[in-house]
């Protein structure tokens, strides 16, 4: 019998199941739907709030369907610094995607030389910084098909520039997967983990 | 015994391997908990997908052995039965390790 303990291995299990269960795709999927459906029928309040609305719904949907499936855990010292380096990092990232939007935008509203140069380039920018935020969480956290959804971003919106399509397209084609994403792994995540009662949390 | 077995060299003695963390059910246990400050019965058994009454007697073992604590809390208003490992119970799983690297190491088919 081996007796090899990869300690490090067992951490990073421990740690990414807490990611299984899809929640996060599944909500940001939702909410670029719906930041494409605002798009089609230009209604800008639906693009502007369904993002929010997801930072705000899915960590409570987190605590109430995940965290009673799993169990409770406080990870150790180190692992609760790494967690608070890469919400600084995710925070910084995040501030910089809506300082670039906020650039695209402004982009549309003058006729100066940056500014027709950047409406040339379509939306690719926030495209671009769109799949550097998937990429950077993918690597932090460990979680691998955030570096496919990355890839998927930056195709979707190369994609819907050179085809010259509605730029609601590329936001239902990327909401859509990651929506069908979550939803799988959320059905997969509550059949595997199923509640327990009040009797199976407690030692005999 | 040695040169009945014929081995070449009977010159190191065999390491104390603690049997109450080598059995593979807590060997497990105490590896995820060694890994984390602290966590429930629920996501022990999640990890280690023993059942309730196997997991529940194996930490029963090492309670006896003040290798963790068991404590009843209250997190978020809900009863939680939460479990860690003790400072002796660390020290020992670090023993374990390096007793077992060592033994390990030290075999007949190493060059």
């Amino acid at each position: 019998m081996s007796q090899e303990i990869d300690l490090k291995q067992i951490e990073r299990r421990t740690y990414l199941t807490l990611q299984q269960d899809g929640i996060w795709d599944l909500f940001v999927g939702l909410a670029l739907v719906g930041v494409s459906i605002g798009l089609l029928t230009k209604t800008p309040g639906t693009t502007a709030i369904l993002p929010i609305l997801a930072i705000i719904l899915a960590p409570i949907v987190k605590r109430a369907m995940t965290l009673p499936r799993l169990g409770y855990v406080k990870f150790s010292p180190e692992r609760q610094s790494k967690q608070k380096r890469n919400l600084n990092a995710m925070t910084v990232l995040f501030t910089l995607t809506a300082l670039l939007g906020l650039v695209v935008f402004y982009a549309y509203l003058g006729d100066a030389g940056w500014q027709k140069w950047i409406r040339g380039l379509g939306l690719i920018p926030l495209g671009f910084v769109l799949a550097l935020a998937a990429l950077v969480l993918g690597l932090l956290y460990g979680v691998r098909r955030c570096l496919y959804y990355a890839a998927l971003a930056m195709a979707a919106f190369i994609a819907s520039h050179l085809l010259d399509m509605h730029p609601s397209v590329k936001f239902m084609v990327i909401g859509g997967v990651l929506s069908v994403t979550g939803a799988i792994l959320l059905t997969r995540f509550v059949r595997k983990y199923p509640r327990p009662s009040r009797e199976q949390s407690d030692v005999r | 015994m040695c040169a009945e077995a014929g081995s070449p060299d009977c010159s190191q003695p065999t390491p104390e391997i603690d049997r109450i963390i080598h059995e593979p059910a807590r060997l497990m246990i105490v590896a995820h908990l060694y890994v984390v400050a602290e966590a429930d019965f629920v996501f022990l058994q999640r990890q280690t997908s023993l059942t309730r009454g196997n997991l529940s007697s194996h930490l029963g073992k090492l309670e006896e052995a003040g290798y963790m604590e068991i404590s009843k809390e209250f997190i978020e208003k809900t009863p939680h039965t939460v479990l860690r490992l003790t400072e002796r119970g660390r020290q020992a799983f670090d023993r374990y390790r390096k007793n077992m690297r060592d033994f390990l190491s030290g075999g007949p088919g190493k060059a």
